[in-house]
């Protein structure tokens, strides 16, 4: 949408030039979804039967997160190529300039604590979900796990054009930042518990691959 | 992707993060480009848990996470410069540990084609040979992630440490003269391996050009702490930085590399006497030679700069 509204210059056609705040509300409604979408698979990591239906419901709400996350990654990325576009020119670009920089004061560190929350409940689905073996045989749990970190990735790279573009002013205050860090860094630990394999496990391993050969 | 330790089955999630670890690591770095970071960090998520001292996969997260560091330092990210410089110690032993990381090494075929003969004969000879003209066509994307970015962070890692200064967090002139000139032999020693290669890529076609690449660093390296009268362990910030880290580095992986060659070697025993067997028996010796020839060398560099008295 942001491509084909700056490429057309049509923000007056639609009648958006004098609302800097669309952006943001479309931003809102994207991670809301997100949210929700990963609310409904940590109800599902719960369950304790092991149904087709959970499988399709898991299914599902992991391709949204991997969709959702998708378009947030390609959002940002626009929003980062039209906010460097228009640092340095026109005034055509002024409606555009103020709603992403709106969006970018508001929903940063909102949308990389979303995303990271993502990461957290696929994590929690491949250990936890009855399910969770079955789902990943298409790595569709990877892929989404994969599209949350380029989301993340994009939004920081938004920031930074945001903050490039700000020169003077008090833009990186207005973000949470701090607590971002330590929503990943949390996570980061949590995940990465026990999943270091040691030189102990590789010689059993070998030992126990050689057993097994000598066996055959 | 970095490699994860073979062979070993863990949960599926551990497995997910295994796979994605790059990712996670690389996002991580890029947060800390907008984010305060505790000083802690290095501590906090690279600490060794419970009985995983010797884990593989934990110091090829750390290593990931200095090199893309250091890439955003160069880049111009004034946070992430300022934990580079904060975290020096960390990052210049990352970076040495780096340089002796087997893994890597492995991934270059290997140019002795008279070990391959003598081991397996005229089939792995040619093997060999087919693999080492076809790895000096390819591109060195089809190579690891580490490897791939090895020689870029060597030299970022050089940028970074040249223009250190005082401001950073440490008070004593002669531990900035070091570090810079450490940065200095760094980038210099980069840029003459990049012209004697001819290209603008220093990527190595084979296992033992690259171990002598990976030497002529290291050497430079320490002969820049000549200069200064200093060692590792005059560092501050360093994580058991010194010369018993890098022993202990040599340690586990010809430690590695010996499992390795010794269940060839069974192998051989049992009585696979194919020629796919042989050829990778031979190979893997072949790696051997190659990579107890660098460790020697640099080991009896280090032990001679110890007795002199500048490096302990």
């Amino acid at each position: 949408m942001l491509h084909l509204s700056v490429s057309h210059d049509s923000a007056e056609k639609m009648g958006l030039d004098d609302d800097t705040s669309m952006l943001e509300y479309l931003m809102s409604s994207i991670i809301s979804n997100l949210s929700a979408s990963i609310d409904n698979m940590e109800t599902l990591n719960l369950s304790i039967k092991e149904t087709r239906n959970l499988f399709n419901s898991s299914k599902s709400c992991a391709h949204v997160i991997k969709s959702t996350t998708m378009w947030l990654g390609l959002i940002f990325d626009r929003a980062t190529f039209i906010i460097r576009n228009a640092c340095n020119s026109s005034d055509k670009l002024n409606v555009w300039y103020a709603a992403i920089k709106k969006l970018a004061e508001s929903t940063c560190a909102l949308a990389i604590i979303v995303l990271t929350k993502a990461l957290g409940v696929l994590f929690d689905t491949a250990s936890t979900n009855k399910l969770g073996k079955s789902l990943n045989v298409d790595l569709t749990l990877d892929k989404a796990f994969h599209c949350c970190l380029g989301a993340i990735r994009k939004v920081v790279c938004f920031f930074h054009a945001c903050r490039e573009c700000s020169e003077g002013s008090s833009f990186a205050d207005t973000q949470n930042m701090s607590s971002v860090f330590r929503e990943y860094q949390n996570f980061m630990v949590s995940c990465s518990i026990n999943v270091v394999p040691t030189v102990v496990d590789l010689t059993n391993a070998l030992v126990q691959y050689a057993r097994h050969r000598r066996r055959k | 992707m970095i490699p994860t330790t073979i062979g070993i089955k863990k949960s599926d999630a551990q497995d997910l993060c295994c796979r994605q670890s790059v990712g996670l690591i690389c996002v991580l770095a890029a947060l800390c480009s907008i984010c305060t970071v505790p000083s802690t960090l290095y501590h906090d998520i690279f600490r060794q848990r419970k009985q995983d001292d010797d884990s593989q996969l934990i110091q090829h997260l750390r290593t990931a996470f200095s090199c893309e560091l250091a890439r955003l330092a160069t880049k111009g990210f004034s946070k992430c410069s300022a934990l580079a410089m904060q975290h020096f110690g960390d990052v210049l032993n990352d970076t040495i540990v780096s340089l002796f990381d087997f893994q890597s090494i492995k991934k270059h075929p290997t140019s002795n084609t008279t070990l391959l003969l003598k081991l397996g004969g005229e089939y792995s000879r040619r093997k060999g040979a087919e693999k080492l003209k076809q790895t000096s066509a390819t591109d060195a994307n089809d190579f690891g992630y580490m490897d791939q970015n090895l020689w870029s962070w060597c030299e970022d890692a050089g940028k970074l440490f040249r223009k250190w200064n005082l401001r950073d967090g440490h008070t004593e002139p002669n531990k900035k003269f070091w570090i810079n000139s450490a940065g200095r032999a760094i980038e210099s020693a980069c840029t003459q391996i990049r012209t004697s290669e001819d290209g603008d890529s220093p990527h190595a076609t084979s296992a033992e050009k690259e171990c002598g690449m990976r030497r002529e660093l290291l050497r430079s390296i320490f002969a820049s702490m000549k200069q200064s009268h200093l060692s590792f362990g005059d560092l501050p910030g360093t994580h058991d930085g010194n010369v018993r880290s890098i022993a202990g580095c040599i340690t586990k992986n010809v430690f590695f590399l010996s499992k390795t060659v010794s269940y060839y070697e069974e192998q051989l025993r049992w009585g696979c006497e194919d020629d796919d067997s042989l050829y990778k028996r031979a190979e893997i010796r072949a790696y051997e030679e190659a990579y107890i020839g660098f460790c020697a060398s640099v080991l009896s560099d280090m032990l001679r700069r110890i007795v002199i008295g500048y490096m302990y």
